[in-house]
């Protein structure tokens, strides 16, 4: 959910030495993808974003 | 050879490199991670004979690098500084540090131009810096539609920027890059936002410079993929969704927004070009908006831009595209 | 410049007409619509037309009334989207191109006991640039093993692997799951109940079955659960066969085959590299056979959210026949059980499928 960060909580005091947009700035919940990030050596990546190609190889039921 | 710059993350740099794989291509690729040193460089009977760094330890010598892809990232070579101290004196050791670090920033350089212009490539390093405010000023010198931007530090310009006639209502962004960082667990990005006049009422009198932008009302959005002269675009329509009024990276997964392909008007591609060559990029992806009366809007060019989120609903294959040009 | 507004079909919406009626597929949004031929033709031919303009060709008011209810739903669905007429035709149609980076892009890999050679299988079809893998275990599937072939797997760095294995009482699945991250789907074959559950982000489906899906003679099963309505589908759909195209399949006794339900062999893994294997006359022979040449599909709406089987025909002899196991009729847009179908009864004696069921 979004919503407009808090500077009241004091997470940045002077806003005076701040740009004018920083009371609107967006905060949201981090989310931590669950699959992944995977070593991949052979594309030289620590953290390999497989990008799906098949749904289904075959269909059996 | 294939060389090239990305950083580890980066998807789109894998899907690139499956097709250099599929055309039997080989390709070496640095990461902003991956530690790079300098080795040799030999001029010899007039002539460039060498040019070797090492990556993580193995030598690469640039000279034999055929096409070259700057992606992302950078080379991280800061790890051959001499990091200890050199003098007791710490005025000498800073002077000498800065010493130290011009002499091989001098030689990195040339790497740098010595891949831009002597290979095939996409793009390089020194010109893919985001000098937005350069670009907007270079877009009014290219014949484009820009909103009205003020960039200030005080809440009376910003008052006189609002209440001119017909502006409407206004939008702020960051000057340079989007900023984001986490506390807490929360993520805080400062994404596009509107600007209300209580907003203005309630800001403080004097602020850190900021940019303010008439807010442009659009029919859709547009991302144009600009590389060696083709010009592959999208339009992304998600006024249809209030909730993405102002900005289409703030998500709505509900209802998502409809992306399609869409070819400029000879007119726009023309700017484009122009616009390209000006300031030297070979490749980047423009943010345009079209309006409801049939104005095209430059916003932005990002020179590192995530190309797959244009290839993949417009099924334009750009990352076959780049591997074919890098294969050439 | 006119201010006309004109309605235009976002070409992110693909469609396909059938005999009886035609298909709206949404892939951006995973959805798909069947829609009456007569609206079809309004929204394909792409005239320039204003809402307004379209109605008033209507013959009588009824007539106009299904007409405005059909254009509402087009924009309830942003299925259509109204355009300034001068800029109508800078929308372009999505160019139907189909290519993956890949000689094999997928594979189903059937394993024996000692699975002797899996490494070099995977490692080959690595090269050949597959992207998806289905990995059969037809002998028991003690843990060890199992692992065993799980590292093997990892070792190789694959993308995708749907695994079907025995049920075995003694396994951890959901910790198997969790550690190979890899995993697209495994499925528990004579397991004591039907179940699926969603694993790793939803990554990965754990399914349970009472039957022992290992068995090819289960597969080819044509059923709206299995439809795709997905661009790159499409676009193979228009061209290739959506099933074997770029596939292959390795049977448990180390012969190469199109899938392990047809029969040819073109080798044997343990005397040629799967390169030599494709590189046989036949081998491509099923690549591109598409829907628009298959009898009955070619007149169905549903041909290109649809994957094909040319291992199981309703006519065996005819390898442009119908998939057998497909109980969809497009000329009264009605399923049935195919199973039950008693036209098809001695085929599937023929085929051996009525000893497994
Ligand atoms: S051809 Fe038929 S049997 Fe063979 S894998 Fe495809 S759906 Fe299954
Ligand atoms: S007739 Fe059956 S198999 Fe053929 S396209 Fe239609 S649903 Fe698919």
């Amino acid at each position: 959910m979004n919503n407009k960060m808090h500077l009241k909580e004091g997470l940045l005091i002077n806003t005076e030495s701040l740009p004018f947009s920083v009371r609107l700035w967006t905060a949201t919940s981090v989310q931590i993808p669950f699959k992944g990030p995977r070593e991949v050596k052979s594309f030289g990546t620590r953290e390999y974003k497989y990008k799906k190609y098949y749904k289904y190889i075959s269909r059996r039921g | 050879m294939v060389l090239i710059l990305s950083e580890h993350q980066d998807a789109s740099t894998v899907e690139v490199l499956k097709w250099l794989n599929h055309f039997g291509i080989t390709w070496i690729r640095i990461n902003e991670d991956d530690e790079v040193r300098f080795d040799c460089l030999e001029f010899a009977g007039n002539q460039l004979a060498g040019l070797v760094i090492t990556i993580n330890g193995k030598p690469l010598n640039l000279v034999e690098v055929k096409s070259y892809w700057y992606r992302r990232g950078w080379l991280h070579y800061g790890a051959q500084y001499i990091s200890g101290k050199i003098s007791n004196h710490s005025l000498v050791n800073e002077n000498m540090h800065q010493y130290l670090q011009e002499e091989l920033d001098n030689v990195m350089e040339f790497v740098h131009r010595y891949l831009q212009s002597e290979k095939q490539c996409i793009n390089s390093y020194l010109s893919a810096k985001n000098n937005k405010t350069y670009y907007h000023y270079v877009a009014s010198k290219a014949g484009f539609d820009l909103p009205d931007t003020l960039i200030a530090t005080q809440k009376k310009d910003l008052e006189r920027f609002s209440d001119e006639s017909g502006r409407g209502s206004l939008i702020t962004k960051s000057i340079n890059e989007m900023f984001s960082f986490t506390h807490d667990g929360k993520c805080y990005r400062n994404l596009t936002n509107e600007v209300r006049q209580s907003d203005i009422q309630e800001g403080n009198k004097v602020f850190y410079p900021t940019l303010f932008q008439t807010y442009v009302e659009k029919f859709f959005e547009l991302r144009v993929f600009y590389i060696l002269g083709e010009i592959y675009s999208m339009a992304i329509f998600s006024q249809l969704n209030a909730k993405t009024q102002f900005d289409f990276r703030n998500y709505d997964h509900e209802y998502s927004n409809r992306n399609v392909p869409f070819i400029l008007p000879a007119s726009i591609a023309q700017k484009v070009k122009v616009f390209m060559a000006e300031i030297d990029l070979n490749c980047g992806s423009l943010d345009m908006i079209v309006t409801a009366d049939g104005r095209f809007v430059f916003l932005e060019v990002n020179p590192v831009g995530q190309f797959g989120m244009v290839s993949n609903p417009c099924n334009y294959y750009l990352e076959k595209r780049i591997a074919e040009i890098l294969s050439q | 410049m006119s201010d006309k507004i004109v309605f235009r079909l976002f070409s992110s919406c693909l469609l396909t007409a059938g005999s009886t009626r035609a298909l709206i597929c949404d892939p951006q949004r995973g959805n798909y619509y069947t829609i009456p031929l007569s609206l079809y033709s309004i929204i394909a031919e792409q005239k320039k037309a204003s809402i307004e303009e379209t109605l008033a060709i209507c013959e009588d008011q009824e007539e106009a009334e299904i007409l405005k209810s059909y254009f509402n739903f087009l924009l309830e669905h942003e299925l259509i989207f109204l355009c300034r007429e001068d800029l109508a035709d800078n929308f372009t149609p999505i160019k139907y191109e189909f290519d993956v980076p890949a000689i094999i892009a997928n594979a189903i890999v059937q394993i024996g006991k000692k699975a002797e050679y899996l490494v070099d299988t995977l490692a080959q079809l690595k090269l050949l640039g597959c992207q998806a893998f289905e990995l059969v275990v037809m002998t028991d599937c003690p843990l060890s093993f199992l692992s065993h072939i799980l590292e093997l797997c990892k070792g190789q760095e694959l993308d995708e692997v749907n695994l079907y294995i025995p049920f075995n009482p003694e396994t951890d699945y959901e910790a198997l799951i969790e550690e190979y991250c890899f995993l697209s789907s495994v499925t528990i074959c004579n397991a004591p109940t039907n179940e699926e559950i969603f694993l790793n982000g939803d990554s990965c489906t754990l399914r349970f079955s009472t039957k022992d899906l290992r068995d090819h003679r289960h597969c080819g099963i044509i059923a709206e659960k299995y439809f795709i309505p997905d661009l790159v589908h499409h676009s193979e759909s228009l061209q290739h066969n959506t099933c074997l195209n770029r596939k292959i399949a390795i049977d448990v006794n180390g012969n190469i085959k199109n899938c392990p339900s047809l029969n040819e062999s073109f080798g044997n893994i343990k005397d040629i590299t799967l390169e030599e294997a494709i590189c046989q006359p036949h081998f491509k022979k099923y690549w591109n056979i598409n829907k628009d040449q298959i009898e009955v599909c070619k007149d169905c709406e549903f041909r290109h959210v649809c994957t094909d089987c040319r291992a199981y025909l309703e006519d065996p002899s005819n390898v442009y026949s119908k998939p057998l196991k497909c109980g969809y009729d497009p000329y009264t847009c009605t399923w049935e059980d195919w199973s039950k179908n008693p036209l098809k009864e001695n085929i599937i004696i023929q085929y051996g499928i009525h000893s497994i069921e």
